[in-house]
């Protein structure tokens, strides 16, 4: 490859800007169809009860009410793909029972010609309940023998893992630090509400489901299992997303198996949207994690032992719990070389609203509590927490031993040095607080993520691409963009080899029953799993082209290059053929050929590279009132190779937003079961006026194993600006905070307990 | 699950007599709507506002306005919130609180919609104009099946969401009695943090007239740290006919604390609110004071 590329590394706009910004795109919401039905559904006022008798007669005796479907009909899907490895797995996907498990556990779906008829349907139902004892604390359920949520009991998994010895790293310690951590119910709250699909059964027995899903396929995969049908019978739309940071990472509780059930009865399209109110309360949030820690160190600064002992609440269903807490576990003891680390995770199940995927997996609840550590070791010992992190972070060349894997790039003392630079971290962090109503203070963290899940998870991922034969391109990739741009990255690397100008490549929708099977959009994949199918994919159709070219230019493939629309012979540049009349050629109007160029690759990443980041906070706290303002972000991380700057940037931008709600905003609040700001006015995510500067700074380390030296960026970018604020505010006052999401009050108490 | 309302049953009449007559004809089922900033996402919300089915617009009425009359400001009830920050009559040392509540108030586009008279029916314990209004002495004019009437403001509110006004009622008009223009008045209002645009925590608006240091008239009114809006006349009245000085502030504003009753919701604990009260009051009074001395 040329160093100076043409279309990687710069910014082209979105494809889909345009589309977007004039509303011709259609999203799930937009989707009408002739003879479309509106589903709904009633749901579980109850937080745990068994569903003894649903009465639906009255409702279907409406003129409009053409389905009903109940939870005694309708299989849960209550695991993710991790468990379609084997046949026996497979069976612990679903959960087929009676018993509601969460206020707002769906109870039963219906079909109507109208909205208002649905409504008027569903008030109509009546449903008896045998009420069961709740557990809403994560403690109570694991100590709790006599209420089990589900038949296995309280406790949905537990992972233990040791390196070394903690106790011998202890004894080497001069000081050590113990904490408990409590982190907060996020919700996405994406800008496009979870949970709208259309299904539609056709009488020919195949199933189309739109929906705005990051997983298309395996969502196909569910869908066919749940409905025992096969897999060339279900066919998967994505259409437009607003936005998804793991909220779609499946298919949703009570949505996409539903609506295929009720049209499954009537054969015709059936559509159910959720409420915000909906999305809120009973679709999966981020993990609620109680993490103690204990963390040992020498006064110059090494660390020698952590212990993590962390309870992690799913809530009344769990899909990705299994992945979220071991996601804490590589997350944190990849981050530092700590020679004697003890891990020990549990899930429990609760009677609340469950929990998934959020942006950062389980790593920004652990990423809080391991960077307030290291943070208080560094005030204790009297060092710079900049210098502490330099001198214990896993370099290059290092094992990760959780991944046994190899660290090919880590450009994390860079991000560090050019952070530090530009905010100013020496003279900031030197600052004393003075006396004045009004606090500064500046806070540091860093951060590791994986990119992808190859060591972890089935991660496929494929690509076709078909040159035109007028030189152009399409290419087919089931590499859901959600709204992060990824189709636009992955068009900019096709372009990049094929030598075909950005502008003539198109990329295809997310349909699968055209674009090849791809794990979809999780664990920050797409720029480094997806780039690297479209890479193998364009070298494969680079390499037919070239091999074309051999007969009309006379020279072996291997002699030719590709430049600027042109298969040029190396030593020779008047020896060439545009890409363009090449394809007349070969497709239409060289008969002996007749063919066309058709490159495709599939197959899992060869690595899990992690990526790496560092945020400086800068914040104000008022001790009069508590609260805290953040003034400034400065974000740098590493993200290999930035295939678009300005979209590496906007996912560095958009972390931080995200990060500073978890930190000081955000956060479902509950009572008895209940949500009690389930709306935007009582959640409060940050608005425009409320974003201060973000610098987003691209570090570069070259990614050896990506496509283009490229790497991961979308969940980092959140994971450790929590903990850099709370450093911050730390710093600003002396306190440490200890609770996400962090609340004046809190704050002002820290400050009066601390006098 | 919501549904929109239907076109058949929203109203907009051209009198007041028709509108008041609507009210009585639909009873529980029907309210007015203003500027429906309150109104309509409460309905989108569900279950409380289902039983509204029909709307009365008194959009038609002839309630946009800010006029002089007989020494007093009048506000019509429809006026929106913006309305306030451009009029000229409201640009004096005795108003600035009410300015500050109204630039206070949500975001620019939901101010353009939202009126003064939307805010005071909606009776939030939490709504902002609420505060510097008790703190101004004002009174609102009732129309209603019975003809005209006036409520002193201090007694309109009864309740969250829950007001003087009886069924068929409609609020006209809010007045204003004059203020000498060395009266000082300050409205503060604290939000969780990193918001720019939430609705209160705590709210406070005072008023301070002095004679040299001596003070003549306290108003100190609160928000969102009771079922209503309320005067914390107590407190005012430690600092009336008295030196003003730092210590009976502090001494009025801890004072002022002790008359709230705040609860716990999901936006703070009471015992957060009582506290805040104390500091709002205290920095309110201490600003007035400041201003009283222009
Ligand atoms: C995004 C957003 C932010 C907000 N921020 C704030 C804020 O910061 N501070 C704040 O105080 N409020 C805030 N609100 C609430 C709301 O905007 C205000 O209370 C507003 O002043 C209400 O006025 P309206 O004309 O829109 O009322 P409407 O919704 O039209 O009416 C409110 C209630 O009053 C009744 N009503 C209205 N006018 C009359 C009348 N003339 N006679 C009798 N009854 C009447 C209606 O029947 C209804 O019950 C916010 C609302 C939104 C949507």
């Amino acid at each position: 490859m040329t160093d100076s590329y043409t279309a990687v590394g710069k910014s082209f706009q979105r494809i889909d800007g345009i589309d977007k910004v004039t509303g011709a795109a259609k999203y799930a919401t937009d989707l009408r169809f002739e003879n479309m039905l509106y589903a709904g559904l009633l749901r579980s006022p109850h937080a745990h009860a068994k569903v003894t008798c649903i009465n639906t007669s009255a409702a279907e005796k409406l003129p409009g009410v053409k389905a009903v479907a109940t939870i005694f009909d309708v299989p849960k899907v209550v695991q993710y793909w991790f468990f379609l490895r084997t046949e026996k797995k497979k069976e612990q996907m679903f959960l087929h029972d009676n018993i509601v498990r969460f206020i707002g556990d769906p109870v039963l779906a219906i079909a109507a010609t109208s909205k208002e008829m649905l409504k008027k349907a569903l008030s109509l139902v009546t449903v008896e309940y045998e009420l069961l004892k709740s557990i809403q604390d994560p403690h109570t359920a694991l100590t709790e023998t006599k209420v089990n949520i589900h038949k296995k009991g309280n406790i949905a998994f537990k992972v233990n893992k040791e390196f070394g010895n903690v106790h011998e790293g202890f004894k080497a310690a001069d000081i050590i630090v113990e904490n408990t951590y409590h982190t907060s119910k996020q919700k996405h709250a994406s800008l496009e509400p979870i949970g709208t699909c259309v299904a539609s059964f056709q009488s020919n027995g195949k199933l189309t489901v739109y929906s705005s899903t990051q997983l298309p396929h395996w969502s196909q995969h569910y869908l066919a299992m749940a409905l025992g049908l096969s897999l060339n019978k279900v066919r998967v739309i994505k259409p437009f997303t607003g936005g998804a940071f793991g909220g779609r990472c499946g298919v949703i509780h009570g949505l996409e198996v539903m609506c295929s059930y009720l049209s499954r009865q009537t054969l015709q399209p059936v559509k159910m949207s959720f409420t915000r109110e909906e999305d809120f309360s009973a679709t999966e949030s981020r993990h609620p994690m109680t993490i103690r820690m204990k963390t040992g160190a020498t006064k110059e600064g090494m660390i020698t032992a952590n212990k993590v002992e962390i309870l992690s609440d799913t809530g009344g269903y769990g899909t990705h719990y299994i992945g979220v807490i071991a996601d804490c576990m590589s997350t944190g003891i990849g981050l530092y070389n700590i020679p004697n680390y003890s891990f020990s995770g549990t899930v429990v199940y609760t009677n609340k609203s469950p929990c998934g995927a959020l942006r950062g997996y389980g790593n920004p609840q652990m990423n809080f509590a391991q960077e307030s550590q290291i943070d208080i070791i560094a005030r204790k010992i009297g060092m710079d927490p900049m210098a502490l992190k330099l001198k214990n972070y896993r370099r290059e060349g290092e094992m990760d031993p959780v991944l046994n894997e190899l660290i090919l790039s880590n450009g994390l003392k860079e991000c560090l040095e050019k952070g530090a630079r530009s905010c100013g971290w020496e003279e900031k962090r030197l600052r004393q607080a003075g006396n004045d109503l009004i606090k500064k203070g500046i806070g540091l963290s860093i951060m590791l993520h994986g990119t992808g899940a190859a060591r972890a998870l089935p991660d496929p991922g494929s690509a076709t691409i078909m040159i035109n034969s007028d030189g152009t391109a399409n290419l087919h990739t089931a590499a859901a963009d959600e709204g992060q741009g990824n189709r636009t990255v992955l068009a900019q690397i096709a372009s990049e080899i094929l030598g075909i100008e950005f502008d003539n490549i198109s990329v295809s929708e997310t349909d699968t029953d055209i674009t090849p099977l791809d794990c979809g959009t999780h664990g920050s994949r797409q720029a480094y799993c997806g780039g690297l199918s479209v890479r193998n994919a364009a070298m494969d159709a680079r390499q037919k082209m070239l091999n074309h070219a051999q007969k009309y230019l006379k020279v072996e493939a291997n002699q030719l290059i590709i430049k600027n629309g042109h298969i040029i012979e190396k030593s020779n540049p008047d020896n060439n053929i545009s890409i363009k009349d090449l394809m007349q050629k070969i497709q239409i109007q060289d008969m002996g050929v007749c063919e066309q160029v058709i490159g495709s690759a599939s197959g899992i990443a060869p690595a899990m590279p992690g990526y790496y980041g560092a945020v400086f906070a800068e914040v104000e706290v008022n001790t009069q009132t508590g609260r805290v303002k953040v003034i400034k972000l400065t974000s740098a991380y590493d993200v290999g190779k930035a295939i678009n700057p300005d979209m590496v940037r906007g996912q560095i931008v958009g972390g931080g937003v995200m990060g500073i709600g978890f930190a000081l905003t955000e956060g479902l609040q509950l009572k008895d079961g209940h949500i009690l700001n389930p709306n935007f006015t009582d959640y409060r995510i940050l608005r425009s006026c409320d974003i201060p500067e973000i610098e987003p700074i691209i570090v570069e380390s070259n990614e050896p194993t990506g496509p283009f030296g490229a790497k991961g960026i979308g969940e980092g970018s959140m994971v450790n600006v929590a903990s850099a604020i709370s450093n911050a505010i730390c710093h600003a006052t002396g306190v440490r905070l200890t609770e996400l999401s962090i609340t004046p009050e809190q704050i002002l108490q820290s400050i009066k307990n601390s006098r | 699950m919501s549904l929109q309302y239907n076109l058949e049953n929203y109203y907009k009449p051209e009198t007041m007599k028709q509108a008041v007559d609507l009210l009585l004809k639909f009873g529980k089922t029907a309210k007015v709507i203003a500027g429906g900033t309150d109104i309509l996402p409460k309905r989108q919300c569900g279950a409380q506002f289902d039983t509204i089915t029909h709307l009365i617009d008194i959009s038609n009425l002839g309630l946009n306005y800010i006029k002089e009359s007989k020494g007093n400001l009048c506000i019509g009830a429809s006026t929106n919130i913006n309305s306030l920050v451009t009029a000229s009559a409201f640009h004096s040392n005795p108003y600035i609180g009410l300015i500050e509540a109204a630039e206070a108030h949500s975001t620019n586009t939901i101010r353009n919609q939202a009126t003064v008279g939307g805010n005071l029916c909606n009776a939030s314990p939490c709504a902002d104009l609420a505060l510097p209004l008790l703190a101004l002495s004002a009174c609102v004019v009732v129309a209603g099946p019975k003809g005209n009437h006036t409520i002193q403001l201090d007694t309109f509110f009864k309740g969250p969401n829950c007001t003087a006004l009886l069924p068929g009622e409609i609020l006209l008009e809010i007045i204003i009695p004059n203020h000498q223009e060395t009266t000082g008045a300050s409205f503060i209002k604290l939000r969780h943090h990193q918001t720019e645009v939430d609705m209160a925590v705590v709210n406070v608006a005072t008023q301070l007239l002095l004679d040299g240091n001596n003070c003549l008239r306290a108003m100190i009114a609160l928000g969102s740290v009771g079922p209503t809006s309320f005067l914390a006349k107590k407190a005012a009245g430690i600092l009336s006919r008295q030196t003003l000085n730092k210590k009976l502030i502090e001494q009025a504003a801890m004072l002022a604390a002790d008359e709230s009753a705040p609860i716990d919701d999901n936006r703070a604990t009471a015992g957060y609110r009582k506290e805040m009260a104390a500091v709002l009051v205290k920095n309110s009074l201490e600003k007035s004071w400041e201003r009283s001395r222009k």
